[in-house]
Protein backbone atom coordinates (compact mmCIF):
# COMPACT_ATOMS: atom_id res chain seq x y z
CA UNK A 1 0.00 0.00 0.00
CA UNK A 2 2.70 2.38 1.01
CA UNK A 3 4.85 1.29 -2.02
CA UNK A 4 2.55 2.10 -4.57
CA UNK A 5 0.50 5.68 -2.71
CA UNK A 6 3.05 7.51 -4.04
CA UNK A 7 2.26 6.44 -7.66
CA UNK A 8 -1.08 6.95 -7.12
CA UNK A 9 -0.23 10.68 -6.40
CA UNK A 10 2.39 11.46 -8.96
CA UNK A 11 -0.38 9.82 -11.64
CA UNK A 12 -3.44 11.84 -10.21
CA UNK A 13 -1.25 15.38 -9.89
CA UNK A 14 0.24 14.75 -13.46
CA UNK A 15 -3.13 14.43 -14.76
CA UNK A 16 -4.31 17.72 -13.17
CA UNK A 17 -1.18 19.22 -14.32
CA UNK A 18 -2.05 18.50 -17.64
CA UNK A 19 -5.35 19.97 -17.85
CA UNK A 20 -4.42 23.10 -16.83
CA UNK A 21 -1.52 23.29 -18.55
CA UNK A 22 -3.69 23.09 -21.57
CA UNK A 23 -5.81 25.70 -19.95
CA UNK A 24 -2.78 28.45 -19.58
CA UNK A 25 -3.93 31.77 -20.76
CA UNK A 26 -2.08 32.44 -24.27
CA UNK A 27 -2.66 36.47 -24.00
CA UNK A 28 0.04 37.55 -21.44
CA UNK A 29 3.14 36.74 -20.67
CA UNK A 30 4.24 33.26 -20.38
CA UNK A 31 6.69 34.06 -17.08
CA UNK A 32 4.11 35.76 -15.35
CA UNK A 33 1.75 33.13 -15.45
CA UNK A 34 4.46 30.99 -14.40
CA UNK A 35 5.11 33.20 -11.33
CA UNK A 36 1.18 32.76 -10.28
CA UNK A 37 2.00 29.33 -10.11
CA UNK A 38 4.76 28.95 -8.04
CA UNK A 39 3.42 31.76 -5.60
CA UNK A 40 0.44 28.83 -5.59
CA UNK A 41 2.71 26.11 -5.04
CA UNK A 42 4.61 28.10 -2.19
CA UNK A 43 1.55 29.30 -0.46
CA UNK A 44 0.47 25.29 -1.18
CA UNK A 45 3.56 23.73 0.85
CA UNK A 46 3.66 26.11 3.47
CA UNK A 47 -0.30 25.65 4.18
CA UNK A 48 0.83 21.28 3.76
CA UNK A 49 3.74 21.68 6.05
CA UNK A 50 1.44 23.27 9.40
CA UNK A 51 -1.17 20.09 8.47
CA UNK A 52 1.16 17.71 8.41
CA UNK A 53 3.35 16.55 11.33
CA UNK A 54 6.36 18.66 11.87
CA UNK A 55 8.78 18.96 14.83
CA UNK A 56 10.04 22.33 14.90
CA UNK A 57 8.83 26.09 13.58
CA UNK A 58 8.62 26.59 9.33
CA UNK A 59 11.93 28.65 9.83
CA UNK A 60 13.78 26.00 11.80
CA UNK A 61 12.96 23.01 9.08
CA UNK A 62 13.76 24.85 6.10
CA UNK A 63 17.30 25.75 7.47
CA UNK A 64 18.01 22.18 7.60
CA UNK A 65 17.66 21.79 3.85
CA UNK A 66 20.51 20.78 1.31
CA UNK A 67 21.61 21.73 -2.39
CA UNK A 68 18.36 19.59 -3.26
CA UNK A 69 15.95 22.01 -3.36
CA UNK A 70 17.75 24.90 -5.14
CA UNK A 71 18.47 21.82 -8.05
CA UNK A 72 14.89 20.75 -8.08
CA UNK A 73 13.35 24.80 -8.25
CA UNK A 74 16.16 25.13 -11.58
CA UNK A 75 15.08 22.15 -13.00
CA UNK A 76 11.28 23.19 -13.04
CA UNK A 77 11.44 26.13 -14.34
CA UNK A 78 13.99 24.42 -17.37
CA UNK A 79 11.24 21.81 -17.83
CA UNK A 80 8.23 24.30 -18.01
CA UNK A 81 10.18 26.05 -20.50
CA UNK A 82 11.42 23.61 -22.60
CA UNK A 83 7.88 22.29 -23.23
CA UNK A 84 6.82 25.91 -24.44
CA UNK A 85 9.76 26.03 -26.68
CA UNK A 86 8.99 22.25 -27.69
CA UNK A 87 5.85 23.37 -29.43
CA UNK A 88 6.65 26.61 -30.67
CA UNK A 89 9.36 25.35 -32.72
CA UNK A 90 6.89 22.93 -33.91
CA UNK A 91 6.72 19.09 -32.09
CA UNK A 92 3.62 17.71 -32.74
CA UNK A 93 2.25 17.16 -28.86
CA UNK A 94 2.18 13.39 -29.35
CA UNK A 95 5.61 12.93 -31.31
CA UNK A 96 7.07 15.76 -28.77
CA UNK A 97 6.66 13.95 -25.42
CA UNK A 98 7.37 10.61 -26.57
CA UNK A 99 10.38 11.07 -28.09
CA UNK A 100 11.34 13.23 -24.39
CA UNK A 101 9.96 10.24 -22.39
CA UNK A 102 11.90 7.77 -24.52
CA UNK A 103 14.76 10.01 -23.83
CA UNK A 104 14.81 10.44 -20.59
CA UNK A 105 14.28 6.58 -19.50
CA UNK A 106 17.39 6.16 -21.25
CA UNK A 107 19.01 9.18 -19.33
CA UNK A 108 17.89 7.55 -15.92
CA UNK A 109 18.93 4.04 -16.55
CA UNK A 110 22.70 5.22 -17.19
CA UNK A 111 22.07 7.74 -14.38
CA UNK A 112 20.76 4.72 -11.92
CA UNK A 113 23.41 2.88 -12.85
CA UNK A 114 26.72 5.22 -12.99
CA UNK A 115 25.79 7.29 -9.79
CA UNK A 116 23.30 4.91 -7.56
CA UNK A 117 24.48 1.80 -8.88
CA UNK A 118 21.37 0.34 -9.82
CA UNK A 119 21.53 -2.51 -11.83
CA UNK A 120 18.73 -3.80 -14.18
CA UNK A 121 17.27 -6.76 -14.31
CA UNK A 122 16.93 -8.72 -17.90
CA UNK A 123 12.60 -8.02 -16.85
CA UNK A 124 13.31 -4.64 -16.47
CA UNK A 125 14.92 -3.91 -19.42
CA UNK A 126 12.12 -5.64 -21.20
CA UNK A 127 9.95 -3.41 -19.68
CA UNK A 128 11.44 -0.42 -20.91
CA UNK A 129 12.05 -1.83 -24.48
CA UNK A 130 8.15 -2.82 -23.95
CA UNK A 131 6.78 0.77 -22.63
CA UNK A 132 8.81 2.53 -25.30
CA UNK A 133 7.32 0.76 -28.28
CA UNK A 134 3.82 1.01 -26.76
CA UNK A 135 4.60 4.56 -26.33
CA UNK A 136 5.29 5.00 -30.34
CA UNK A 137 1.99 3.13 -31.09
CA UNK A 138 -0.01 5.33 -28.14
CA UNK A 139 0.92 8.69 -30.50
CA UNK A 140 1.02 7.34 -33.93
CA UNK B 1 21.37 25.57 -37.88
CA UNK B 2 17.78 25.44 -38.01
CA UNK B 3 17.74 21.75 -37.05
CA UNK B 4 19.55 22.71 -33.60
CA UNK B 5 16.49 25.17 -32.55
CA UNK B 6 14.22 22.17 -33.29
CA UNK B 7 16.24 19.59 -31.21
CA UNK B 8 16.87 22.72 -28.49
CA UNK B 9 13.69 22.36 -26.50
CA UNK B 10 14.17 18.41 -26.23
CA UNK B 11 17.73 18.59 -25.13
CA UNK B 12 16.51 21.47 -22.73
CA UNK B 13 13.64 18.72 -21.47
CA UNK B 14 15.56 16.21 -20.87
CA UNK B 15 18.62 17.67 -19.47
CA UNK B 16 16.24 19.28 -16.64
CA UNK B 17 13.92 16.40 -16.17
CA UNK B 18 17.14 14.03 -15.24
CA UNK B 19 18.60 16.87 -12.96
CA UNK B 20 14.80 16.75 -11.24
CA UNK B 21 14.83 12.99 -10.63
CA UNK B 22 18.34 13.29 -9.74
CA UNK B 23 17.48 16.31 -6.79
CA UNK B 24 14.34 14.62 -5.86
CA UNK B 25 16.23 11.50 -5.20
CA UNK B 26 18.62 13.91 -3.41
CA UNK B 27 15.98 15.26 -1.05
CA UNK B 28 16.95 15.54 2.63
CA UNK B 29 15.26 13.26 4.78
CA UNK B 30 15.45 14.91 8.11
CA UNK B 31 13.39 17.65 8.14
CA UNK B 32 9.59 18.22 6.84
CA UNK B 33 9.16 17.75 2.98
CA UNK B 34 6.79 20.70 2.40
CA UNK B 35 9.50 22.65 4.41
CA UNK B 36 11.87 22.00 1.46
CA UNK B 37 9.25 22.30 -1.29
CA UNK B 38 8.49 26.04 0.00
CA UNK B 39 12.84 25.98 -1.29
CA UNK B 40 11.81 24.64 -4.43
CA UNK B 41 8.64 26.99 -4.98
CA UNK B 42 10.59 30.03 -3.71
CA UNK B 43 13.87 29.32 -6.10
CA UNK B 44 11.35 28.77 -9.17
CA UNK B 45 9.41 32.22 -8.40
CA UNK B 46 12.35 34.13 -8.03
CA UNK B 47 13.92 32.18 -11.39
CA UNK B 48 10.52 33.13 -13.71
CA UNK B 49 10.73 36.92 -11.93
CA UNK B 50 14.20 36.93 -13.80
CA UNK B 51 12.85 35.37 -17.01
CA UNK B 52 10.01 38.00 -16.94
CA UNK B 53 12.21 40.39 -17.08
CA UNK B 54 14.70 39.08 -19.29
CA UNK B 55 12.07 37.98 -21.83
CA UNK B 56 9.82 41.25 -21.33
CA UNK B 57 9.16 43.13 -24.77
CA UNK B 58 6.21 44.17 -24.04
CA UNK B 59 7.03 46.88 -21.76
CA UNK B 60 4.29 45.41 -19.65
CA UNK B 61 4.63 45.49 -15.54
CA UNK B 62 4.78 42.13 -13.92
CA UNK B 63 1.74 43.55 -11.72
CA UNK B 64 -0.73 43.70 -15.03
CA UNK B 65 0.69 40.50 -16.57
CA UNK B 66 0.33 38.80 -13.51
CA UNK B 67 -3.48 40.07 -13.04
CA UNK B 68 -4.05 38.97 -16.73
CA UNK B 69 -3.98 35.15 -15.70
CA UNK B 70 -7.12 32.53 -15.55
CA UNK B 71 -7.44 29.41 -13.43
CA UNK B 72 -5.14 27.22 -14.91
CA UNK B 73 -2.08 28.48 -13.14
CA UNK B 74 -3.50 27.92 -9.60
CA UNK B 75 -4.80 24.94 -10.16
CA UNK B 76 -1.42 23.83 -12.24
CA UNK B 77 0.27 25.27 -9.23
CA UNK B 78 -1.46 22.66 -6.54
CA UNK B 79 -0.93 19.86 -9.26
CA UNK B 80 2.61 20.60 -8.64
CA UNK B 81 3.30 20.50 -4.93
CA UNK B 82 1.17 17.16 -4.99
CA UNK B 83 3.15 15.33 -7.83
CA UNK B 84 6.45 16.49 -6.34
CA UNK B 85 5.40 15.47 -3.28
CA UNK B 86 4.65 11.92 -4.79
CA UNK B 87 7.97 11.96 -6.46
CA UNK B 88 9.99 12.50 -3.38
CA UNK B 89 7.92 9.72 -1.55
CA UNK B 90 8.42 7.98 -4.50
CA UNK B 91 12.04 7.24 -3.49
CA UNK B 92 11.87 7.64 -0.37
CA UNK B 93 9.93 4.68 -0.03
CA UNK B 94 12.42 2.60 -2.42
CA UNK B 95 11.64 3.37 -5.81
CA UNK B 96 14.70 2.54 -8.28
CA UNK B 97 15.68 5.74 -10.46
CA UNK B 98 15.67 4.02 -13.44
CA UNK B 99 12.22 2.52 -12.85
CA UNK B 100 10.24 4.58 -10.71
CA UNK B 101 9.65 7.46 -13.03
CA UNK B 102 9.11 5.16 -16.37
CA UNK B 103 6.68 3.89 -13.94
CA UNK B 104 4.81 6.73 -13.46
CA UNK B 105 5.12 8.37 -17.01
CA UNK B 106 3.09 5.35 -18.58
CA UNK B 107 0.45 5.15 -16.14
CA UNK B 108 -0.24 8.89 -16.86
CA UNK B 109 -0.20 8.01 -20.88
CA UNK B 110 -2.53 5.41 -20.35
CA UNK B 111 -4.63 7.39 -18.25
CA UNK B 112 -4.38 10.61 -20.19
CA UNK B 113 -5.62 7.80 -23.37
CA UNK B 114 -8.80 7.04 -21.25
CA UNK B 115 -10.07 10.88 -19.96
CA UNK B 116 -9.32 11.99 -23.85
CA UNK B 117 -11.77 8.77 -25.07
CA UNK B 118 -14.13 9.52 -22.39
CA UNK B 119 -14.24 13.01 -21.75
CA UNK B 120 -12.91 14.77 -25.28
CA UNK B 121 -14.27 11.83 -27.03
CA UNK B 122 -10.81 11.34 -28.74
CA UNK B 123 -10.74 8.32 -30.78
CA UNK B 124 -9.76 4.60 -29.93
CA UNK B 125 -7.78 3.45 -32.93
CA UNK B 126 -6.04 0.11 -33.25
CA UNK B 127 -3.02 1.51 -33.19
CA UNK B 128 -3.45 3.37 -29.93
CA UNK B 129 -5.18 -0.07 -28.73
CA UNK B 130 -1.27 -1.80 -29.56
CA UNK B 131 0.26 0.86 -27.21
CA UNK B 132 -2.30 0.17 -24.71
CA UNK B 133 -1.35 -3.54 -24.46
CA UNK B 134 2.88 -2.71 -24.49
CA UNK B 135 2.71 -0.19 -22.28
CA UNK B 136 0.40 -2.36 -19.69
CA UNK B 137 3.33 -5.54 -20.91
CA UNK B 138 5.87 -2.60 -20.05
CA UNK B 139 4.44 -1.85 -16.06
CA UNK B 140 4.01 -5.49 -15.74
CA UNK B 141 7.74 -6.76 -16.43
CA UNK B 142 8.85 -3.79 -14.79
CA UNK B 143 7.73 -4.38 -11.46
CA UNK B 144 8.20 -8.01 -11.47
Amino acid sequence: MYYFLPVVMVVAFNTFYQVAAKGMPSSNSTFANIVCVYLTATTASVVMFFATEHTGSLLSEIRQTNWAPFVLGVSVVGLEYGFILLYRVGWKMSLGSTVCSILLALVMIAVGALFYRERLSLSQICGIVFCAVGLFFLNR
Amino acid sequence: MEKFYYYAPVILIVVFEASYQIAAKGMPSANNIFANLVWVYLTSAVLSVALFFATNKSGGSLMSEMSGTNWAPFVLGTSIVGFEFGFVMLYRVGWEMSVGSTFCNMLVALLLIAIGALVYKDQITFSKLLGVALCAGGLFFLNR
